[in-house]
């Protein structure tokens, strides 16, 4: 059988990596290929994190708001210098960055909150399963 | 070193399981799997298992090894059709032929004769960000509206409609991601014995297409789509990876 020939282009527009990266990696062969039950499957340290990293949809709120950012920093009119309202921007999202960064902590905040939340309920669940059972014995 | 069956030992070897091969197949002279350790085949019957001795004192699993199990099915692809394992596993040559069951080998040698002569390459395509967005900018009223009104001024005082704005950025990219992604799939079609579009899952990407290519048909594949990358430069990154192994289109056993 012959060996595939592919030309490796030095220029050109065509993005064409000679090795993939982790990330491409895992994004090509997570969930294909084969798998044969009898094996137990090896486990792979650090996959779920880029996984996770690759595959997430980033919270509206959060993709919205780096959006509409990207959207403002647009310099439409070309007119080389830099404006003062281009000035005064990036000295407001200096400040609203910290401000998102500042809202994504209090989010996790707020779940770690709720997680603390259900543990509490889950206790409350196991007594509440406990008086069952003695209620029941 | 060709595929043969290694002298049975005292103590039984643990073995790594790259993928399978067609019974005939000899892997690549010195190829190097997990660890440095020499892959070889081993014929099971009516299909062989590519194996390497497993790394000695340690579960693989780390991200290196990841990135070596797909470098040695990639390498393997060029030349041979494989069937590759997500991920590998490990065993002992004494279950190895339990893990691959006679009663399966059937199935497996057919995927094998399907696939034969062929394999995979994978497209990305990706906005560029600056030029999709004013490109956004001066055909919806609304959005330059909205920019304007928000520009230069703080995210407290105009939180609402920033978040409108994006909203309708993202709305805006999606609509023209449906029409570019089957830009990307009208170019590579010619070139395509089959094909599989994974869903894009970030603001801003175009398309991921998995494609099952004929070894003779690599070379044209990339001339259309270099085409297309210059074609379309201006908005959108074109990035081409492979050969690989067939990932996509190995049946799930």
């Amino acid at each position: 059988m012959s060996e595939v020939t592919t030309t490796r282009r030095s220029s050109g527009y065509l993005d064409r990596p000679s090795s993939s990266s982790l990330a491409d990696v895992v994004n090509i062969i997570l969930d294909k290929g084969l798998v044969i039950d009898a094996f137990v499957r090896v486990s792979v340290v650090g996959i779920e994190l880029i996984t996770i990293d690759a595959r997430i949809v980033i919270a509206s709120v959060d993709t919205y708001l780096r959006f509409a950012e990207a959207t403002n920093r647009l310099d439409l009119e070309q007119t080389g210098g830099r404006e003062l309202p281009e000035l005064v921007n990036d000295l407001s999202e200096g400040g609203s960055r910290s401000k998102v960064k500042g809202m994504v902590s209090g989010a996790k905040e707020a779940m770690t909150g709720g997680k603390d939340e259900d543990d509490g309920d889950g206790k409350k669940a196991q007594r509440t399963r406990r008086r069952a059972s003695q209620g029941s014995s | 070193m060709t595929g043969t069956l290694q002298p049975t030992r005292t103590r039984a070897q643990r073995l790594y399981l790259y993928g399978l091969v067609p019974s005939a197949a000899r892997p690549p002279d010195d190829l190097a799997g997990i660890d440095g350790n020499l892959v070889r085949v081993i014929r099971l019957g009516r299909v062989a298992a590519l194996v390497s001795d497993a790394p000695s004192g340690r579960e693989p699993g780390l991200p290196d090894d990841v990135r070596v199990h797909a470098q040695v099915l990639d390498t393997v692809a060029r030349a041979e059709t494989v069937l590759p394992m997500r991920f590998g596993a490990t065993t002992s040559d004494e279950s190895l032929p339990d893990a691959v069951p006679v009663e399966h080998q059937a199935r497996h040698a057919d995927a094998l004769r399907a696939l034969a002569g062929t394999v995979q390459f994978t497209v990305f395509a990706r906005y560029r960000e600056e030029a999709v967005l004013a490109q956004l900018v001066a055909e919806d009223p609304e959005i330059r509206h909205l920019r304007s009104i928000t520009r230069g001024r703080s995210e407290v005082s105009t939180y609402h409609e920033r978040l409108r704005l994006g909203e309708l950025v993202v709305a805006g990219l999606e609509r023209r991601r449906a029409r570019d992604e089957q830009l990307v799939v009208a170019a590579v079609s010619a070139f395509t014995q089959a094909s599989r579009a994974h869903e894009v899952t970030r603001s801003g990407d175009v398309a991921d297409l998995a494609l099952l290519v004929r070894r003779e048909d690599a070379v044209p594949l990339e001339d259309a789509l270099e085409g297309l990358a210059a074609q379309v430069a201006d908005r959108m990154s074109v990035r081409l990876v492979g050969p690989q192994a067939p990932y996509d289109f190995a049946e799930e056993v």
